[in-house]
């Protein structure tokens, strides 16, 4: 018999069995499906945060004190606001920016919202790649003159004014001040790599809310964190330890250890990187025992075929099929129900990637190895799960299979 | 055309051995129609096995139209089977879910024959079984008679040297399975080697020889003094009128 003959008979028979076919095909689809949308999940993270990567650019470096090395909050050696002109003085290789984070409410015309304050300096925007859709972000000599100016939040200058370019111009209330409204800052698009603003945040001069800042349990101004983005990536390290270099100088050790820490960027995206292979090495592993399920399915049900068609292989064989013959025929049937409920399952899992993709605002990539992937392990398991009932049936003895009810 | 020589075969059950053929000595001749007769659990159904190379002699010799098949492997027998040898059961043993077409094809498909000239060939084998309208009907669409009919369009098909009908009639009822003796009679005479296997001495009446199967040996073999004759006039038979030469025309797909 050839292989036409053998795909004919098997569709005939899958026709003929569609319920008891399509309920075994469910473990193939599933299976099938969850390791493709794992995997394009997988690929669509990574290719996200590789966009991040790129956009935010693994020359950002910020500086915090190393809380772990005191044993509360109120005694952590905060930076002050001296050092950034040092700093900025020290390391012409970066732009720089502290950042001040503080809730306050936000009022114009009688009308009360709540917004989330960022104090920053002018290279804020540039180390962000964040953007303005009218006006502009604070700039450099707002911060000098230490100007009450307000950069508001997308959602912000919906909530105040009829349109964006009313806004500008006009005054809102922060904190018992007047602010001149000076730009509106552009949709916020989400990034792995984030500064964790979001579109109700409002952008002031570092200095302007400084001054309106309560900080009476500090002591004094004091700076939180500062933000570098090194020109070149090849000065990633000279900028970090020169302000390693500084800062320890100014400051000293406490228990042997440096008070401030210079974290990259690159390294906490390696460490992201390493935990999503191992999630999705994980998941797709579990991923992988639903397929093996799906394939004991396909053995039972291929072997409960063989039982019930013992005649049929009997009447086969005194008509002269080989042994061959009736191997090839199961082993062509098993590898149809596997390739059928694998195909199903590859659209299945497109179709969720894709509903991860537009859930995730991720970039969608079709992942053509996955495809492939689903592929290959539909035919393995047809051909691994169908050889056992297939050899099975190609020896039964013709004479006892014929005799058979 | 079939040579049986001392032909033993031994049931292993557990340790028990259980003999079914002590010693078959049998000859049937091209042309020949053969009935093996025999009460059940006299070894026909294991000596009808062997002939249709189902199953393995224990010791002694078979050959079959020249070829000694007594220590081929499974794979050789399964091509003598297709090649050599037409099978026409009891219970038919059609297959249920394809047409009457692909059943009588079925045989072409293992022995390699090309599409069309199996179609044509199957074509072929139903019209002498007057069977062609029902060409692509499914067995459970079709009478016992016209199952039976097509069970031996299937038998047939691949011009086998001989016919091995295990108790065609005994799923029929009398009228019918005269209808298909008359069948088996018409091939007979057109020149095809049947060998009937049968308990019904009414029945092996239709050959032309009988061989009485008894404890596993052949005990009385005698010609068919008073034939049973089941055709009614050959004007009504499809067959009648067919020489050797038409017969084997119809089967090869062509135009007589």
């Amino acid at each position: 018999m050839n292989l036409g003959e053998g795909f004919r008979e098997s569709f005939e028979t899958i026709r003929h069995n569609r319920l008891r076919t399509f309920l075994t095909m469910l473990g193939m689809n599933i299976g099938v499906a969850s390791v493709i949308a794992v995997m394009a999940t997988g690929l669509m993270g990574r290719g996200a945060i590789m966009k991040g990567i790129e956009k935010i650019g693994s020359s950002l470096l910020w500086v915090t004190p190393d809380k772990s090395l005191y044993p509360s909050e109120r005694e952590v050696v905060n930076m002050r606001p001296e050092d950034l002109a040092a700093m900025e003085g020290l390391v012409q290789e970066a732009a720089l920016s502290p950042i001040l984070r503080s809730p306050f409410a936000i009022g114009s015309r009688g009308y009360q919202e709540f917004t989330q304050l960022y104090g920053v300096w002018d290279a804020y925007a540039r180390i962000w790649a964040l953007r303005t859709q009218a006006g502009r972000f604070v700039s450099r000599d707002d911060v000098r003159q230490r100007r009450r100016v307000v950069v508001l939040g997308h959602n912000m200058s919906r909530a105040f004014f009829p349109s964006d370019e009313e806004a500008l111009g006009k005054s809102v209330t922060l904190a018992g001040k007047d602010f001149t409204v000076i730009g509106v800052m552009g949709k916020k698009e989400r990034s792995p790599v984030d500064d964790g603003s979001d579109d109700d945040t409002c952008f002031v001069p570092y200095e302007a809310l400084q001054s309106v800042y309560n900080w009476d349990a500090w002591g004094g101004p004091r700076v939180f964190r500062v933000y570098f983005k090194v020109n070149d990536l090849a000065d990633l390290d000279f900028v970090s330890s020169r302000i390693s270099q500084y800062l320890g100088s100014r400051y000293g050790e406490l228990s042997g250890k440096p008070r401030f820490v210079v974290r990259k960027a690159e390294s906490n995206i390696q460490t992201t990187n390493k935990v999503f292979d191992i999630i999705t090495t994980v998941i797709t592993l579990i991923a992988g025992i639903s397929l093996v399920v799906g394939g004991i399915g396909i053995m039972n049900i291929m072997l409960i075929t063989v039982t019930e068609r013992t005649k049929e292989i009997g009447i086969r064989k005194a008509l002269g099929a080989r042994r061959r013959d009736i191997l090839a025929q199961f082993l062509i049937e098993s590898v149809i129900i596997c390739l059928i409920g694998g195909g199903i399952g590859i659209i299945l899992g497109i179709g969720i990637t894709a509903v991860v993709s537009v859930a995730q605002r991720w970039e969608y990539l079709l992942p053509w190895a996955s495809i492939l992937v689903g592929l290959a392990v539909s035919l393995s398991i047809g051909l691994f799960f169908g050889i056992y009932p297939a050899l099975k049936a190609s020896r039964l003895d013709p004479v006892v299979a014929l005799t058979k009810e | 055309m079939i040579r049986l020589e001392n032909v033993t075969k031994v049931y292993r059950m557990g340790r028990l051995e259980v003999p079914a053929l002590q010693g078959v000595t049998l000859g049937v001749e091209e042309h020949e129609f053969l009935a093996i007769m025999g009460p059940s659990g006299s070894g026909k159904s294991t000596l009808m096995n062997i002939i249709g190379c189902l199953d393995r002699l224990t010791a002694g010799r078979y050959v079959l139209d020249g070829i000694d098949v007594s220590e081929m492997s499974d794979n050789d027998l399964a091509e003598v089977r297709n090649r050599k040898i037409g099978f026409v059961f009891q219970t038919f043993n059609l297959l249920p879910r394809m047409t009457a077409l692909r059943n009588v094809e079925m045989p072409l498909i293992y022995g390699g024959v090309g599409k069309r000239e199996r179609r044509e060939r199957a074509m072929g084998a139903l019209k002498l079984v007057d069977l062609e309208n029902r060409a692509l009907h499914r067995p459970n669409e079709l009478s016992g008679g016209q199952r039976q009919r097509v069970a031996i369009a299937r038998a047939l098909v691949n011009k086998p040297a001989i016919i091995l009908a295990d108790e065609p009639t005994g799923n029929l009822d009398s009228r019918t399975g005269d209808e298909i003796m008359a069948t088996f009679e018409e091939l007979n005479d057109a020149g095809v080697t049947i060998i009937l296997v049968t308990h019904e001495a009414d029945i092996a009446r239709c050959a032309k020889r009988t061989v009485l199967i008894r404890d596993g040996l052949a005990t009385k073999d005698e010609p068919v003094l008073e034939r049973r004759i089941s055709r009614h006039t050959p004007a009504e038979s499809s067959l009648g009128a067919q020489s050797a030469p038409g017969l084997e025309s119809a089967l090869s797909g062509e135009r007589p």
